[in-house]
């Protein structure tokens, strides 16, 4: 088998069985390809991002992300290892943000009174922030972006055992933080 | 809690769906796809642009190869034609010494380098040159000597007969002035 000579673009790596190893991926990759990569990946990066990021800034650095990714594209060889690739690219992005960002904004007159912040959903979120970085992205990804464990568990590359006692750990945490516990 | 909700979303947990929907606020939302950087909009010009330095670049390199190339191949040739010069120059030098010194008559210059390369005050005679040419000459003597008459060689003996007496005498007083300045005035006043 010449799979090695072979070409391949983006989207169609993506639609390849799990075990399959790509060789390569074409130079040509389209824009077809990119939103393929952001709609499969989308939910996890975000997930990552927002477990580490003010909210405001997720959007942008989420494009960095996947720029910076379809652009390496062509070094990743291992499918399988593509979630856990994403997320070490979202990981290191959300690092530099806090690394070399000194944005300051002014605080508009109405911030005060902004129901954003003060709405239970806000209040959870930060709450679930505030979980060790395992609990909280595993958190993050399960309540915010819907997915199941075994999703969470292939796509970060982690087992499906830690994700459930990561899962159940920073459950009971959240428990304690939102003062919900005993309520069944 | 229902476990088996929380992990694959099979069954209910009221508390978890409470959760998920207070959070779906800020799920990701597939739609706002970012829009991609026009990565195959790259203006033609900056693409010819581009190429012109690239070409031009290749071009310098290419010549500085060229011209490293051939200093190199040249370089050897000048270094033994500047050496040539210098060893001709150096018996007109000589020459010019010379001249100063003695009429030297100009023969060809084949012969003229041949001479000039060692002049009168660079051939000075070694050490081991005089004491061969002393040798030959004692041997010279001995043979004169065997051609003496019996007069000329009862005389030659004389000679040198009184020659040694006087050397034994003369080694004998030279002996007593060295034990005499060794010993001091004390020595010499005990002897008297």
């Amino acid at each position: 088998m010449s799979t090695n000579e072979e070409t391949i673009t983006p989207a169609a790596f993506l639609k390849m069985p799990d075990r399959a190893e790509v060789p390569k991926f074409c130079s040509a990759s389209s824009e077809q390809d990119f939103n393929d990569l952001y709609r499969t990946y989308g939910p996890l990066v975000h997930g990552i991002l927002l477990a580490r990021l003010p909210r405001d800034e997720v959007p942008d650095v989420l494009q960095e992300v996947f720029l910076a990714a379809f652009k390496n594209l062509g070094s990743l060889r291992d499918k399988n290892a593509a979630g856990g690739w994403l997320v070490k690219i979202a990981q290191n992005h959300a690092a530099n943000f806090y690394r070399t960002s000194r944005r300051t904004e002014e605080l508009e007159d109405d911030f005060a009174s902004r129901s954003d912040l003060h709405t239970e959903a806000g209040e959870v979120l930060n709450a679930i922030k505030t979980l060790p970085d395992a609990y909280c992205e595993t958190l993050v990804l399960r309540l915010v972006e819907g997915m199941t464990g075994e999703e969470i568990a292939r796509q970060t590359g982690r087992t499906p055992e830690s994700v459930r006692v990561n899962l159940h750990r920073g459950m009971t945490m959240l428990r304690q933080k939102l003062g919900i516990e005993g309520k069944k | 809690m229902n476990h088996e909700y929380l992990w694959s979303k099979t069954g209910s947990d009221a508390e978890v769906e409470n959760l998920e929907t207070l959070l779906a606020e800020y799920r990701f939302d597939p739609n706002s796809v970012p829009e991609l950087p026009g990565t195959n909009t790259i203006p033609a010009a900056s693409t010819s642009k581009r190429r012109f330095v690239l070409g031009l670049s290749f071009a310098a390199t290419a010549a500085a190869l060229v011209l490293a190339a051939i200093w190199i191949i040249r370089a050897p040739i000048t270094s033994v034609a500047t050496r040539g010069q210098k060893q001709e120059a150096i018996p007109e030098i000589i020459q010019a010494r010379n001249d100063d010194r003695v009429p030297y008559p100009v023969a060809d210059r084949e012969k003229d380098i041949v001479l000039m390369a060692e002049p009168a005050y660079l051939s000075r005679p070694k050490t081991h040159d005089v004491r061969s040419k002393a040798r030959r000459t004692v041997q010279t003597a001995r043979v004169e000597k065997a051609n003496l008459t019996k007069e000329e060689k009862y005389a030659y003996d004389r000679l040198m007969f009184a020659l040694s007496i006087a050397g034994s005498k003369l080694r004998v007083v030279q002996d007593t002035i060295d034990r005499k300045g060794d010993a001091g005035p004390q020595t010499i006043r005990n002897e008297k």
